[in-house]
Parts: C-alpha cells; structure tokens; sequence
C-alpha cells in the first residue's frame, strides 16, 4: 500500500487528464457543429456524429471531472450544480424517447436540417448516450457526497463503471462493424461519444474523493473489508454495460429485419424494447449496487461492532489500570483522555481535566516542569521517564508520582499525541523519608549522644563518637586499627566475650555489663556497657551497638560508700555489744550498792541513827533510777537500731489497748479517753505502739493532779497528708521551751512533781523520724498540750 | 523452810551478786544446801563429776539450776547447751538469772531448754521477792522426774 498523499496525486493526475481529453473530443465535435463540417463530429463518414447536446454534456461533465480532480471542497457544490443539468438534460432526452414527444433538445444549440447529414436521421442523442450520461452524471453527483452518504461512493463507483463499459461496447461495437439502424429513437451513439464515456467513467473512477469508497478501494486492490467486491462489481459493470450495447446493436437489427414484412410489430418492438432494456439494465445495476453495498454495510457493521467491542475492551484496559493514563494532543498539549486512577490521584474529574492544560490546573512551576518534559519528549526522545516529579491534587495535597510519557506517531512520523503513565509514590516517598529521618535521629544520637557509643558491623568496620574516643584515649583511626581486647583490661576480656559471644549466638538481642577500659594512657575506665545487637530480618547479625557511660567515678564512690558501709555495720556491732555490756554490766554495781544499802539497814538499823538511815535510803534511790534511766536509754538504742517493717497499723486499736493498760496501772484515777474510730497509719507496728504507749503516756502522767482528766485521740489533714494528735488538758506546758521537749533527758519538770527520765518524748521523736515524718507539740501551761505527728 | 537434801546450784560470778542471793535465801528461809560454782567450767565440771569435783556422787544432782549467762571461759547458755545434750542432766530444771533483758537473751535462753528467765531487779527488796517466788515454786510447787541414772 502506497502512501496516502502518493495515490492522491496519482489518481488526481489520471482525472485532470481524463477531464482533459473529454473536453478536447467533445470540443471538436461542437467545432463541427458550429462550422457545419459534420466529419468533425461524426468522426466518420458512414459514422453518426455526437449530438450537439451530448457535447455540451461532455464539456460540462469534462469541466467538474477537472475540477474535481484539484479535491477541492470548495468545487463542490459547483459540481454538484453542474452534474444535475447533464442528468436533466439526459432525463429530458429520455422522457423524449419513451414518449415519443419531442422536445427537440438536439436543437437548442444549433438548428439544423434534419438531412444534413445524408439519409441517415442524425444529430439526436441516442437513448443509451442519455442513459451513459445520466450515469456518469449521477456518479460525479454521488462522488461529490461521498463524505457525507455512507453507500454514495459505491454507488458513485458503480455508476462510472456501467458508463465508460457501455461506452467500450458501443466501441467494439463500431470495431466489429456491425450494421446500425437509425431513427429518431434508435439512432446509435457516436463512436466519439463512446469512446467519451469511456473515457469520463474511467476518470471518475480514479478521481481521489475525501474518503475512497469500499468499491473502488476494492478496485484498488487495496486490503478492505470485501475483497470479492472488486471481481464481482468490475465484472458485472463490464459485462452489463457489452450486453447492453451488444443487445442494442441486435435488436436494431432485428426491426431493420421486420420493419417491411411486419411494419407495426417492428414499430412497437421498437417503442417497447429500448427502453424496456433500458429500464431492466438500470434496475439491474441499482438492485446489483443495493445488494452489494446492503453486504457492504452488513459487514461493515458487524466489523464496526466488533470494532465497538475492542475498543470498550481497550477503553476497560485503560479505565481500570491502577496507574494514571492520560493523553495529551501535542499542539497545546491539552488533555483529551483520563482514567479513574488518575481522578484518584489528583482530585480532577476527567471532564475537569479534558480540554485544559498544565497550567490550567497545576501551580506554575509545576506545569513549567511538566511542559518542559512533553517538549522533551517531541524534540525527538520516544520515552521520557520522570521518576519523580511532585504535583498538586485539586485539594491543594502535594503528592509526588513517576511518570513515563510516550509520544504516538503517525505514518509521517510526526508526533500526533502523548501518552502519560503516572505511579503514585506519595506513599514510597513518605517512607524513604521516614526512614531517612530515622537514620538521622540514629545519627544525631548516637554522635552526639553524651555516652561512648561505638558500633561494629560484622565485617569488623568500627564507628566510635567523640565520647568513645574521650572515654579511651584513641581517635577514631587509632581504634579501626584496634582489637577490642586490646583496651579493655585483662580480667574483664573472657566476659566481655561471653557476653558478646551470647549476643551473637541469639540468646539475647540485648545485655548490660560492666568492664574497665585501659585509656591511652594507662589508668582505668569503668564504663557500664550496654550492649545491643541489630539483625536483618532472617535474623542474621548485623552490627553490635555498645553505649558506654563511664563509671569511674560512680565506682571509685561507691566503693567509698562500702568501705563507709563496712565501717559503720562495724561499729553497730560494736555498739550493740557495748549497750548489751552497759545492758548487763552497769546493773550488776547498782544491785550492789542497793542490795549492801539494805543489808546495812536491816541488819545496822540499831547502830544508824535517822540521817544516816536517809541517806542509805536515798543512797537506794538513786541507784534505783540509775536503773531505770539505764533501761530508757537501752530502749532508746533499741528503737534507733530495729529493723522497720512497714504495713497497716490501726492505731484506734492501739490507742484504746494502751488507755486499758493505762487505766490497769492506776484503777482508782478517773480519766476521760476520746479515742476516734477507724484511724490507721503505714509504719512499723511495733514502733507505732511504742510512740503510742509513750505519747498516751505522757498524757496520762501530766493530767494525773487533774481530777476531770481527758486525754483525745484522732487524726486531721495538714499538707495533704495524715496527721494525728493527742490532747490532754494537762498541765501543759511553756510554748517557750517546745523545742526542748524532744531532747534526751530534757524535763520541764521537777521530779518530785511528775516521775520520769525525760526519754519518753525523744523516744517518740526517734520513732516518727525512723518514718521519716514529724512530730511537734503545741501547749499552754495549765491547758493542756496537743502532740502532733505525721508520717 | 526445813533443811533439805535437794541441793541449789547458783552459777555466779559475782561475788557481790553471790552474797546477795545467798543472802535472799536466808531471808526467805530456805535453807537448802547451795553450790556455788563461779564460772561455767566449774558448773559442768560439778554436774558431771570431772575436775575439782572428780569422783562426786552423780545421783545427787541439783533440784534447781539458777544460771547467770554472762560468765568467765564458758557462759551461761553455753552451760545449758552442754547439760541439756547430755542424758543425765538434760532434764534438770535450769532458771537463768541474770542482769541482762536483751530480747535475744530472753530468746536464746528458751531455744535452749531454760525453764525460765529471771532478770535480776536492782531494788533488792524486789530481788528478795522474785527468790522468795523461785524457791517456793522449783523447790516446793514443782514435780521433776527422778533422776536417771547412766
């Protein structure tokens, strides 16, 4: 197959010349007319010439043959004008013929004698010259529409066919020299005009229309939908048209043969078969050209819906393919096709998208980037792959999208659109960046990371922080030249390696050691190491992480601390064999002097006078409270040195079980106890009572000259936490002296008035800081005293 | 009280605390024979009949044992350690006396087998009391199996 513009030419050349030499035959024929030598237009003594009219006819279809043949639209419609008055004037001949009316159409350009040319009846259009030119005509009428009509081409086609075939007929007619009737109508038609009609239909044929119809493309022998057409149409225009002119050569001769024995039979054969003929042979051609063209379209449609159907099919491929398709025209590089995937990305609807461009929808540097890439693409690169190129959805959304553009080319070359396949990578950005982040964060911490780290992939590729280097000594570029055991200190060797040697065996991913370093400079880094160990994800290891804080100092300190520690549990068994020495040994001369004080009073009491019995008696007094402050201040250290052991105490309980013994202790006294419901404390059960017993106590002695004695007990809030209390309305005391209170051995009253060591209230002190808490008092003297404590 | 055959073993080495508790005795008329040993090698070596008292007559052993524990070479509870693994005094009733109220005493005393813990008061009308109590109760109140002999 040829190019399209190459056969344009051709076919245009063929009809120019076609158009030409119809023109030049029909020319010489009226030259005769006008100059009254009729061998001009018979060509030929014994020939019948071209009727006026018939010339008239060629030069008109001559003249649209040649315009046509430029395949100019513009011609047309003249054309078209053109074509009718031809078929008009053959109709009218026609009509003249079957009617036997005469319109004297001949005559309308020249007037003539009817025997100018001899006996012969001449200068008539023969019937079949008027059916050759109302086909021709027809033909270039349809040839004209050929664009708009579906079927006119072919009809066109088989038109020009049937004419030039009865033309070369009518020819091989002449050629044989077969006899010839003429009469008014049956006069045969001029060797001339067949040799015309031949001519013209060939021309038309060949003309180039907007769109080749499917009967001359078959003609063509070009690949069409019916390739049978081009014999079955060829042949049976061919055909049709000799038996036409053969058949109307014979029956002439037939009426030449009747016309003197049966002379009205032979005039009604005559008004009967020409055009019976006429009319059979026309409707042959239309019901051949019907059923062809029927089979044509037939075809046609079932190729056109199956044509329907690829491309729903492809329309499916392309609406449905997960990644944007959108194509381009490449002169203002509009779009004019968009798939869903792509109404996905961007936001657009497709009638948003179709008809706009780059810039109509995207920010400008955008569209400024796209553009610059179709341009690429048709200054020559038949792919262009972006693979990444940010975009802005309709909703203002940045997205970022891989895109391949593909230029279409037609025959010539020359790109006719752009193909664009779009991936969405927002997602597979997103992460890359996440990831490249979180190598960052990595990074940044463990380079700027206060601890030593280091890391050591399996390939023995050391990295080290500024920390790592500071906490050994090396650089670097020192330690990559370094094995690990070369600085770390020989005892620690084996177990760093078992633990290294766990980590890599997968017993653990993580572990946490302590080992000493040997510094460049000699001394010894404690560091607490933690070690972690990434795999890949089969669980092969990849690199060791060690974080190591240096914990030279921490040692050196604690060490300090245990060697305090040892020291002090030293001197707390020292003590407490001293307080069990002072416990056992400091009571033994007390037991004397008082048990040796009494002997001497029972068995000298003659020989004692009353002073010297006093003084024997206070002699006994004293050591007896010796004993008793003794057995206080062992209680004291008691309570310093016990284990705490903290849980729930109720010390409602406690307070009311202490208030019995109080009473038990002096039954006759009367004392009022206001002891609240439900008040526990956290701390250490034993000591707890003890503070109880002491406090209570206290209370007990110091209201004893009160005959309305009451002692409170209960708990408020202060500085959100618990605090108790215990109220007496007592003796009270001096607020001046509060702080004293507390102290060993501190009284704020004599003796002889309230008994007592002054051990009670430290005792309770030592008891609330044991629980880390407080205690204080508030009082007046002789209105009692308040004792407050909080845990 | 009548003089008795149920002899008192007072291991003490105090002689402050000795004349003291004979003395409270006396006052409270008990006038059981007292053997008076001052250090614990000297009670092991009375109740076992070895050392100074070699060749004793082990039938006769004391009804009551009142024990100090802080004591010279061999303390109280070791005393008692020692006489109550043995067979022939491992049931002898033993009252620890002494100066010392250390919970841990108290506790270690009993873990060992004393029948009882007495801390010495520094009044002595009160010391004179708690012997008065002791002798009526282990010497008079109290039944102790006979004597077994080896």
């Amino acid at each position: 197959m040829g190019s399209k513009h190459g056969s344009l030419r051709k076919g245009s050349f063929g009809a120019l010349l076609s158009g030409l030499v119809v023109l030049a035959i029909a020319a010489v024929a009226l030259a005769g007319w006008a100059t009254g030598r009729h061998l001009l237009a018979s060509m030929g003594d014994s020939f019948v010439p071209m009727a006026p009219d018939t010339a008239l006819s060629f030069i008109i279809l001559g003249l649209s043959l040649v315009l046509l043949s430029t395949c100019r639209q513009s011609y047309f419609r003249p054309i078209r004008y053109s074509a009718f008055l031809v078929a008009s004037i053959a109709t009218l001949r026609l009509v003249e013929s079957v009617s036997s009316i005469d319109l004297n159409v001949d005559r309308w350009l020249f007037r003539f004698p009817l025997d100018w040319f001899g006996p012969k009846q001449a200068g008539y259009m023969a019937v079949t010259s008027a059916a050759c030119s109302l086909c021709i005509s027809t033909s270039l009428f349809l040839t004209t529409m050929s664009g708009r009509k579906a079927n006119a081409g072919d009809i066109a086609d088989t038109l020009a066919i049937v004419a030039s075939s009865i033309g070369l007929g009518i020819v091989l007619v002449y050629a044989l020299g077969a006899p010839m009737h003429y009469s008014r109508t049956t006069i045969p038609m001029a060797l001339n005009t067949a040799v015309a009609f031949c001519v013209l239909g060939g021309g038309v044929l060949i003309v180039p229309t907007l769109q080749d119809s499917k009967v001359l493309s078959a003609l063509k022998g070009q690949r069409l939908v019916v390739p049978i057409d081009r014999k079955i149409l060829g042949g049976f225009g061919l055909v049709l048209g000799l038996v036409l002119s053969l058949s109307t050569v014979s029956y002439q001769t037939i009426c030449q043969f009747l016309e003197p024995s049966r002379p009205v039979i032979a005039s009604v054969t005559r008004a009967l078969i020409a055009p019976s003929l006429l009319l059979v042979s026309i409707m042959a051609v239309l019901t051949v050209t019907y059923f062809a063209v029927r089979r044509e379209l037939a075809q046609g449609h079932r190729i056109e819906a199956d044509g329907r159907k690829a491309k729903i099919f492809l329309d499916s491929i392309i609406e449905n393919v997960p990644a944007m398709i959108f194509v381009k025209d490449v002169r203002e590089l509009r779009f004019i096709r968009f798939n869903k995937a792509g109404e996905e990305i961007l936001g657009f609807s497709r009638e948003e998208m179709i008809g706009k461009n780059d810039y109509d929808l995207f920010p400008k540097e955008q569209a400024d980037l796209f553009t610059a890439k179709d341009r690429d693409l048709l200054a020559g690169n038949s792919v262009v792959d972006i693979p990444e190129e940010p975009i802005q959805t309709k909703h203002k959304e940045l997205r970022f999208i891989h895109t391949r553009k593909i230029a279409l080319k037609d025959d010539q070359g020359d790109s006719t659109h752009i193909i664009g396949i779009s991936e969405d990578i927002t997602q597979h950005k997103l992460a890359e960046e996440t990831i490249r982040e979180s190598e960052e964060k990595f990074r940044n911490v463990f380079e700027h990371s206060p601890i030593g780290n280091s890391l050591t992939t399996c390939d023995g590729t050391v990295r080290v922080n500024n920390e790592f280097c500071a906490l050994v000594g090396y650089s670097e570029e020192e330690l990559s030249t370094i094995d690990w055991r070369d600085i770390t200190h020989p005892d620690d060797i084996d177990e760093s390696q078992r633990v290294l040697s766990t980590l890599i065996a997968g017993e653990n991913d993580h572990a946490r050691y302590q080992k000493r370093y040997i510094h460049k400079s000699g001394k010894i880094v404690w560091a607490d190491v933690s070690a972690f160990l990434q795999k890949d994800k089969k669980g092969k290891p990849l690199f060791i992480v060690t974080s190591n804080n240096d914990i030279t100092e921490r040692k050196r300190a604690y060490e300090a601390l245990e060697l305090v520690n040892t020291q002090l549990e030293t001197a707390n068994k020292e003590l407490e064999s001293f307080s069990y020495s002072v416990s056992h040994d400091l009571r033994a001369p007390l037991r004397s002097i008082d048990g040796f004080s009494q002997a001497l009073l029972k068995d000298y009491n003659d020989n004692l006078d009353e002073t010297g019995k006093d003084f024997l008696r206070r002699v006994r007094a004293a050591s007896q409270k010796m004993a008793n402050l003794i057995d206080d201040l062992l209680k004291l250290s008691r309570i310093a040195r016990s284990e705490m052991h903290r849980e729930r105490v109720n010390l409602t309980m406690v307070a009311r079980e202490t208030a019995e013994e109080l009473q038990k202790t002096q039954p006759a006294r009367r004392v009022e106890f206001i002891i609240a419901d439900g008040v526990t404390a956290y701390g250490d059960p034993h000591l707890l009572r003890v503070g109880m017993e002491n406090l209570l106590g206290n209370s007990w002695k110091f209201t004893g000259k009160n005959p309305a004695a009451r002692i409170e007990f209960g708990a408020t809030h202060g500085d959100g936490r618990a605090v108790y209390y215990i109220r007496d309305n007592g003796v009270g005391f001096d607020m001046a002296y509060a702080d004293k209170l507390f102290g060993a051995f501190q009284r704020l009253h004599p003796n002889s008035e309230f008994e007592g060591t002054g051990i009670g209230l430290a005792t309770v002190q030592r008891i609330i800081h044991r629980h880390n808490g407080r205690v204080w008092a508030e009082g007046k003297i002789n209105e009692g005293a308040t004792f407050y404590f909080s845990l | 009280m009548e003089d008795d055959q149920r002899t008192i073993l007072l291991v003490e080495d105090n002689p402050d605390d000795e004349l003291l508790t004979l003395r409270a005795l006396e006052e409270n008329k008990i006038k059981n024979t007292v053997v008076v040993a001052h250090d614990g090698v000297e009670a092991l070596e009375y109740l076992f009949g070895t050392g100074a008292y070699k060749g004793r007559d082990l039938s006769v052993m004391p009804q009551v044992i009142l024990l100090d524990i802080k004591l010279p070479r061999i303390d109280g509870l070791e005393v008692l350690r020692r006489l109550r693994a043995d067979q022939r005094t491992t049931l002898l009733p033993s009252v620890i006396l002494t100066s010392s109220r250390e919970e841990q005493d108290i506790i270690r005393g009993y873990k060992l087998g004393a029948n009882s813990y007495i801390r010495k008061p520094v009044d002595f009308d009160q010391f004179a009391e708690a012997v008065r109590q002791l002798g009526l109760y282990w010497l008079v109140l109290n039944e102790t199996p006979k004597p077994r002999r080896g």
